[in-house]
């Protein structure tokens, strides 16, 4: 087709010339349509993360209200509150995003650890108390879980090592971490567990894949 | 080493492009080769598998390190997709499995989308060649490439291939480089649905060069010139009061200039500058870039331009400052520093080299640049007696484009236009 206002021929599947808009002169050529045209894709994650996003948010703003509105010594919103954070982090940090598993998985153990210990402190309770339970037995044992997780993948070769290998040393301390609490509780061997697992698995880095660790660090410190 | 053991440091080039990319500033360009019949989705896919490995430079993710990103071989697998009305989509780290790159296919086209921090057009073409040309041979094409023009599956990456250019040319002096002043920037209504507006015209080479040495100057002083002038008429037209100067900023591929064979980013930046007048005349365009041409486009200047980019990544204080303070400082830094100095962009890639047996199969090419600083941004590519120059824009007023393709047609052009009608979202 041929615009006679800017002297050019057009390849369109338009009427309109795509520089000034003015009508086309019709000739015998093809209709062209030489790039996609925008489609509405329906991105279904996308609208179940908006609407979890919408429902948590209306959860921790009403809830908040009605706790303080009707305040009787017990902080039972905080529950909700923590709860709907968990949620909106974990969605964010989704289990299907392949490239970030190892920041799901270490972000996962810390948001439920944190749920834990606000539920602990909060339920059942009339005034808000130090959290026991979830301190003596949950986070020890669910760090260690985690490690666990995190060290099985660093077997699976390069491509899950280098993604691995911060995670599974920041886990590690944070379980060897767990000792502090050891005077503090008379529950001690789930910390034993955690304290145990964290040492071990430094060694391992330290004895079994020490090139490889060494190899990430240069790559992580390069100036 | 091991191929997939290897991790490169990012080059001078690519260093600041993951600090500033964001939606809607992408740093990525496409290039695109126009076969003569439907791609095949699954023959392609299995081209791109075949060379993965040859190309390790480019099939990489980029890590997060404690003062610099990086990047490593990326071993998971990459997929070839459709082509979506999208041109030149923002490149996530985290997403399409850590890929920067995106190989594309719609109707007879195979695209490459390519994020700026991998490499710049020169070393993209290379691997389009080399995609192309396995395509080819998997489809049952006899292809001859008896000067080694494209690279093969089967043969081992070079370690020239992906050397940093810039820091290997690095001579440590402190030389004078020129310093492009404040430019006049676009302003325009920004689409509605994001992304970018395209018009791409297509003209014959052949009739393109002779127009060009009817006014004695080269394809790209002539285009600059053209465009330059398109901005000129367009700040009539609009009775816009401005006073500071049109600016084109032109890269230049450096590999002529020091002999590198590098896949990776090794081009410099020159800036046409044409001080507003009234009354300028077309010839006035060509001699002010022509004067910028003998200014800038020499080795000592390129050298200079090269040593100061150097030297503030070599600076201690730069090298020890953790990378999230990096990242802050350039998001907030950059465009005060280093945005407002051209009005628009333009890259000429020139014509694609091949083995005839390979060029004979591609009806033409195209180069899409988007996602930079300016508001417009030019690009020109040959193939065969074809040459296509795109115009990308993040507004919708296309006066800039109307005025350039019609002049190029009332000088004697047989110009073809075709649109995404982005404004039309």
């Amino acid at each position: 087709m041929y615009c006679k206002s800017c002297n050019v021929k057009v390849e369109t599947h338009t009427l309109v010339c795509p520089l000034c808009k003015k009508n086309l002169i019709e000739d015998n050529t093809q209709e062209v349509v030489n790039y996609p045209s925008i489609k509405k894709i329906s991105s279904i994650r996308k609208l179940i993360r908006r609407i979890v996003l919408a429902v948590c948010l209306s959860a921790i703003i009403i809830c908040t209200m009605i706790n303080l509105l009707t305040f009787n010594g017990s902080y039972w919103a905080a529950i909700v509150d923590v709860g709907c954070l968990a949620v909106i982090l974990m969605f964010q940090f989704s289990m299907r995003k392949w490239v970030r598993l190892g920041k799901t998985l270490f972000s996962g153990t810390l948001c439920i650890i944190a749920l834990l210990i606000v539920i602990d402190m909060f339920a059942y309770k009339e005034k808000v108390s130090s959290a026991t339970w979830s301190l003596d037995y949950t986070m020890p044992l669910i760090l260690a879980g985690s490690l666990i997780t995190a060290t099985v993948f660093l077997f699976f070769g390069n491509l899950f090592f280098s993604e691995f290998y911060n995670h599974a040393i920041t886990l590690s301390v944070l379980n060897i971490l767990t000792l502090l609490r050891i005077n503090k509780t008379d529950v001690i061997w789930p910390i034993l567990v955690s304290a145990s697992l964290g040492v071990v698995v430094i060694m391992m880095m330290l004895f079994i894949f020490k090139e490889k660790l060494f190899e990430q660090f240069k790559r992580k410190f390069h100036a | 080493m091991e191929n997939k053991n290897r991790w490169l440091r990012l080059d001078n080039a690519g260093k600041i492009f993951p600090y500033v990319s964001k939606k809607n500033f992408a740093n990525v360009f496409r290039i695109s080769f126009y076969l003569k019949e439907t791609i095949k989705p699954d023959i392609l896919q299995n081209a791109v598998d075949d060379l993965k490995y040859r190309f390790p430079t480019f099939f990489v993710k980029m890590r997060t390190g404690i003062f610099w990103y990086y990047y490593e071989v990326n071993e998971r697998k990459f997929e070839v997709k459709k082509e979506t009305a999208f041109l030149c989509s923002y490149k996530n780290k985290n997403k399409n499995y850590g890929y920067l790159l995106d190989i594309l296919y719609y109707q007879n086209r195979i695209s490459i989308e390519m994020f700026h921090a991998i490499s710049d057009a020169t070393g993209a073409i290379e691997l389009g060649k080399s995609i192309v040309y396995r395509y080819l041979e998997l489809l049952g094409y006899k292809l001859e490439d008896e000067l080694n023009e494209v690279i093969k599956v089967g043969s081992e990456p070079k370690l020239n291939e992906a050397v940093d250019s810039f820091f290997e040319n690095y001579n440590g002096e402190k030389l004078n480089r020129f310093k492009a002043p404040k430019a006049y920037l676009i302003k325009g209504t920004k689409f509605f649905a994001p992304g970018n507006g395209l018009v791409v015209g297509r003209v014959k080479s052949d009739e393109l060069v002779n127009l060009a040495h009817k006014y004695d100057c080269t394809v790209t002083q002539f285009i600059s010139a053209v465009m330059l002038r398109s901005i000129y008429l367009y700040m009539r037209r609009h009775q816009i009061k401005n006073t500071l100067p049109l600016s084109i900023v032109l890269p230049v591929n450096m590999r002529k200039y020091y002999n590198s064979e590098t896949l990776r980013n090794f081009s410099l930046y020159i800036y046409l500058i044409q001080q507003v007048k009234p009354n300028l005349e077309f010839s006035d365009f060509i001699e002010s870039i022509k004067k910028c041409y003998d200014e800038q486009l020499n080795i000592d200047s390129l050298q200079a331009t090269l040593n100061a980019n150097m030297q503030i990544e070599s600076s201690y204080a730069l090298k020890l400052c953790p990378l999230f303070l990096k990242m802050l400082a350039c998001k907030i830094g950059y465009s005060k520093v280093a945005g407002g100095l051209s009005t628009v962009s333009l890259s000429n890639i020139g014509p694609i080299k091949g083995p005839k047996s390979l060029l004979n199969h591609i009806e033409n090419a195209e180069f899409i640049a988007a996602g930079a600083s300016t508001s417009h941004s030019s690009c020109v590519i040959s193939c065969g007696n074809i040459t296509k120059i795109s115009i990308t824009r993040v507004i919708q007023e296309l006066d800039i484009e109307r005025e350039f393709f019609s002049y190029l047609s009332s000088l004697g052009l047989e110009v073809v236009v075709s649109s995404n009608l982005w404004e039309e979202n």
